[in-house]
């Protein structure tokens, strides 16, 4: 059985945005909601201070927070490790926004411009962006990222994977030994972030150094 | 690391309601089962319902979807939500049956006492289960570790009893009924105000364990939220209402007394309200860790 994971090399990222800016051109997502956000971090004090970018997305977990949580049964687990959420069957309570150790699961209200001082209607960019988010996801409900389901059905990589000029991100099917990210995995050192909630993250990591 | 954002005041208004509903509730019944005044009994038994209601009208009209609220009920085996859905919605029907035959329309209830007290003991095990899970259903939310603790049921359970007792005291001053037992309540009600003091203590005493939940206990005692935690829950929510029922019950009698115990009274049950704010806004998620790195969430 296949079950897609991530490898994403920390040494490699250099922090430029691409995966995010993909990202939200591959879902439509507006402001305020940012399926794979980069974050800053910073240890230390000058003079050995040192600043590491985490690129984040849904980590897909095997035991997921947000699928015990969910009173409504919307949040599923798909066989191919995958979580998604039924935006007709939410109710939009928030309650997988708390449990979620990550922080992926994304509500909005209303859809937020990036250029709030602009007047009259939206160009017809943003209007595209818009339609397609409502029949996507929508408003009031907690979305989240799929590892661009559609794109990988239709044999392209995730976004994010694609726009990467770092190399950073890898994709694959971690059940399979010989995958290039299982092989990442065990060869590179990959761990999974915050393993004390055992949620099992199908998203791991290269150390930075 | 900054605080959740995303459950506001009308979270916090749900889960005071539904505390002081259910605490009203047991307030009534204690004091039916103990054969105390019939009134007091049946206003405690009154509170429950409208509050409650009310209370998940609150939370319903935060949701992001309201049409689908019905569907909370859907998943009792893993979600806490669903789970206090249901118990809820007992305590709501068996609150709305005791209201209908005791007190208003019927009064079928005062002649069989056998059927009364088995209705009083069934309300009662919901009324429990309705405080106790509001602090369970934050607690399941294990990133939050100011919410993920023993203390947080404990501590609701005992403000929700508080402000409950509170209500009946406040509601049975306005409403001409027979004052027995209403001393009794009093001073139950001063233990459970200082039951409450070290509890709240202990609840911030053990979020030493994690940074984030450090993090939250100083947010709560000097950071953003300090003001409303030493102004709305210690001082007016615990310590002037224990001074005011201590004066009022022991120093003065009369109206001068009636006029304090109905201001403490009034006081704490606005400080329950602000406790649960408090607990909601010192919220703050566990950051991410990648060696020595830490990432504080910013879109919770």
């Amino acid at each position: 059985m296949i079950k897609y994971g991530f490898v994403i090399d920390l040494k490699r990222c250099y922090g430029c945005y691409s995966c995010t800016a993909a990202c939200k051109a591959a879902n439509n997502s507006p402001m305020g909601v940012d399926f794979a956000k980069c974050i800053s971090g910073e240890t230390g004090t000058y003079p050995s201070a040192q600043r590491q970018l985490l690129p984040t997305l849904c980590m897909q977990c095997e035991e997921p927070e947000c699928k015990t949580v969910c009173p409504t049964g919307a949040t599923v687990q798909n066989e191919n490790g995958i979580v998604t959420v039924d935006k007709e069957l939410c109710m939009g309570c928030g309650y997988c926004m708390m449990a979620c150790p990550y922080g992926q699961r994304h509500k909005i209200s209303t859809w937020k411009t990036y250029f709030p001082a602009a007047t009259g209607d939206l160009d017809a960019y943003q209007s595209y962006s818009k339609r397609k988010w409502e029949k996507s996801n929508g408003y009031g409900i907690a979305a989240k990222c799929d590892f661009c389901m559609e794109r990988v059905e239709d044999g392209r990589l995730p976004a994010c994977v694609e726009s990467c000029p770092a190399k950073a991100r890898s994709f694959g099917d971690i059940n399979d030994p010989e995958s290039e990210v299982s092989i990442l995995i065990r060869r590179d050192r990959g761990f999974q972030l915050n393993p004390e909630f055992g949620t099992n993250p199908s998203v791991y990591y290269l150390p930075a150094r | 690391m900054k605080a959740q954002t995303k459950w506001g005041w009308m979270i916090a208004m749900y889960l005071f309601l539904a505390g002081l509903g259910g605490g009203a509730y047991i307030a009534g019944v204690l004091t039916d089962f103990m054969g105390l005044s019939t009134g007091i009994s049946k206003i405690g038994v009154f509170l429950g319902f409208p509050c409650v209601l009310l209370g998940c009208i609150f939370l319903i009209a935060d949701l992001g979807k309201p049409i689908n609220f019905w569907r909370a009920f859907m998943k009792p085996k893993t979600s806490w939500i669903a789970r206090g859905t249901i118990i809820i919605t007992f305590f709501l029907i068996i609150d709305f049956i005791h209201i209908i035959l005791w007190i208003w329309p019927f009064d079928v209830l005062t002649d069989f006492t056998g059927a009364r007290h088995l209705i009083n003991l069934l309300g009662l095990i919901f009324a429990f289960g309705t405080i106790i899970y509001t602090g369970l259903l934050l607690g399941a939310s294990r990133p939050i570790a100011f919410w993920s603790t023993a203390m947080l049921p404990l501590l609701f359970l005992v403000s929700a009893l508080s402000t409950g007792f509170m209500a009946v005291i406040l509601g049975s001053s306005v409403i001409n009924v027979s004052k027995v037992g209403l001393g009794l309540l009093e001073r139950i009600d001063i233990a459970l105000i200082i039951l409450e003091l070290f509890i709240v203590v202990f609840y911030l005493q053990a979020t030493h364990r994690v940074s984030e939940s450090r993090a939250s206990a100083k947010l709560v005692l000097s950071g953003s939220v300090a003001p409303m935690f030493w102004f709305g829950v210690v001082i007016l929510g615990l310590l002037l209402p224990l001074l005011f029922d201590l004066v009022g019950l022991y120093a003065l009698s009369g109206s001068s007394s009636h006029i304090f115990i109905l201001l403490a009274s009034a006081f704490g049950i606005i400080g329950g309200f602000f406790l649960r704010q408090v607990v909601l806004k010192g919220g703050i998620h566990a950051p991410l860790k990648s060696g020595r790195f830490e990432y504080g969430l910013t879109n919770v």
